[in-house]
């Protein structure tokens, strides 16, 4: 016998479940098309299996190589001119969001060490 | 609408921009959920960003409150405040610093450390497959606060403030 006050959940099942089949149903065959073999894998797996394998902690924390860092500059620079052809619109998002989540975060942190401090004690 | 909380709004617009936050960052980690925004990887990753920094702002004004309230010595328990000092609402605490301090490696150290930003990339979507289980799981556990209060109660309780 279910149980009458889990209906709710079982409703958003049902429903969320329908909105995913008919989604998968209007997009059948579109992706299997335009996938290439590795993209089969996640974003996640793909850098874990590409960049994971030998690195050490001091990677996580120093630059790149000279010749690299120079590469992604030339990289950045070509971004930054693609970018400035789309507006400045999204230039002027990208720069609010970006310090939005740069100036908050210290203080985030601060917070949180300071809540953990007041919830042990 | 004179008796809706605080928490209780926090709570529900946490929510959405979480909801989104997932739908937009599925579409983004690989041609296998690519489907949910019909493979526009650009708008996923516009209101990804764009989400995260909302997101960014909800958590910093609930750590506010919750250090206030933590300087004030109140003890009282918000029910349906996003964070707290135990059960699922440490769990998204702790979860949520995850997500944007992994977030923020991604977004900074794009261009110049490779190796960082795999390790967050990883961390970011692992984890966001175990959020979204555990939020099926909550909502589970808490669907009976999905039944709209009764209209006679609510009248009960209109008319005995009134009197």
């Amino acid at each position: 016998m279910p149980d009458k006050r889990k209906l709710h959940f079982w409703q958003l099942v049902f429903v969320f479940g329908a909105i995913t089949i008919l989604a998968l149903a209007a997009n059948y065959g579109y992706g299997s098309m335009k996938q290439p073999g590795m993209m089969n894998d996640t974003m996640g797996s793909m850098m874990g299996l590409m960049h994971l394998k030998n690195i050490t902690v001091s990677d996580l924390v120093k630059q790149q190589e000279r010749l690299e860092s120079i590469q992604g500059q030339a990289q950045t620079q070509n971004h930054s001119n693609h970018h400035a052809t789309s507006g400045s619109f999204l230039k002027t998002a990208h720069y609010l969001t970006t310090a939005a989540v740069i100036l908050l975060l210290p203080f985030i942190i601060a917070g949180s060490i300071f809540l953990a401090i007041v919830w042990i004690k | 609408m004179k008796n809706v909380r605080f928490d209780f709004i926090i709570h529900w617009l946490w929510t959405i921009v979480f909801a989104l936050l997932v739908l937009s960052g599925l579409a983004m980690v690989g041609a296998k959920y690519g489907w949910i925004l019909n493979y526009d990887i650009a708008s996923a990753d516009y209101i990804h960003r764009l989400l995260a920094a909302v997101y960014v702002m909800l958590t910093f004004i609930s750590v506010a409150i919750e250090v206030i309230r933590g300087i004030k010595g109140d003890d009282k328990k918000l029910t349906w405040f996003i964070i707290g000092k135990s059960g699922y609402q440490l769990f998204t605490f702790i979860t949520t610093l995850i997500f944007i301090i992994t977030g923020v490696i991604i977004w900074v150290c794009m261009d110049s450390n490779i190796a960082a930003v795999s390790f967050a990339l990883y961390i970011h979507e692992k984890l966001t497959y175990i959020v979204i289980a555990s939020v099926i799981w909550h909502i589970y556990v808490k669907c009976h606060a999905l039944l709209w209060p009764k209209k006679t109660e609510a009248k009960k309780n209109s008319m005995e403030a009134g009197k």
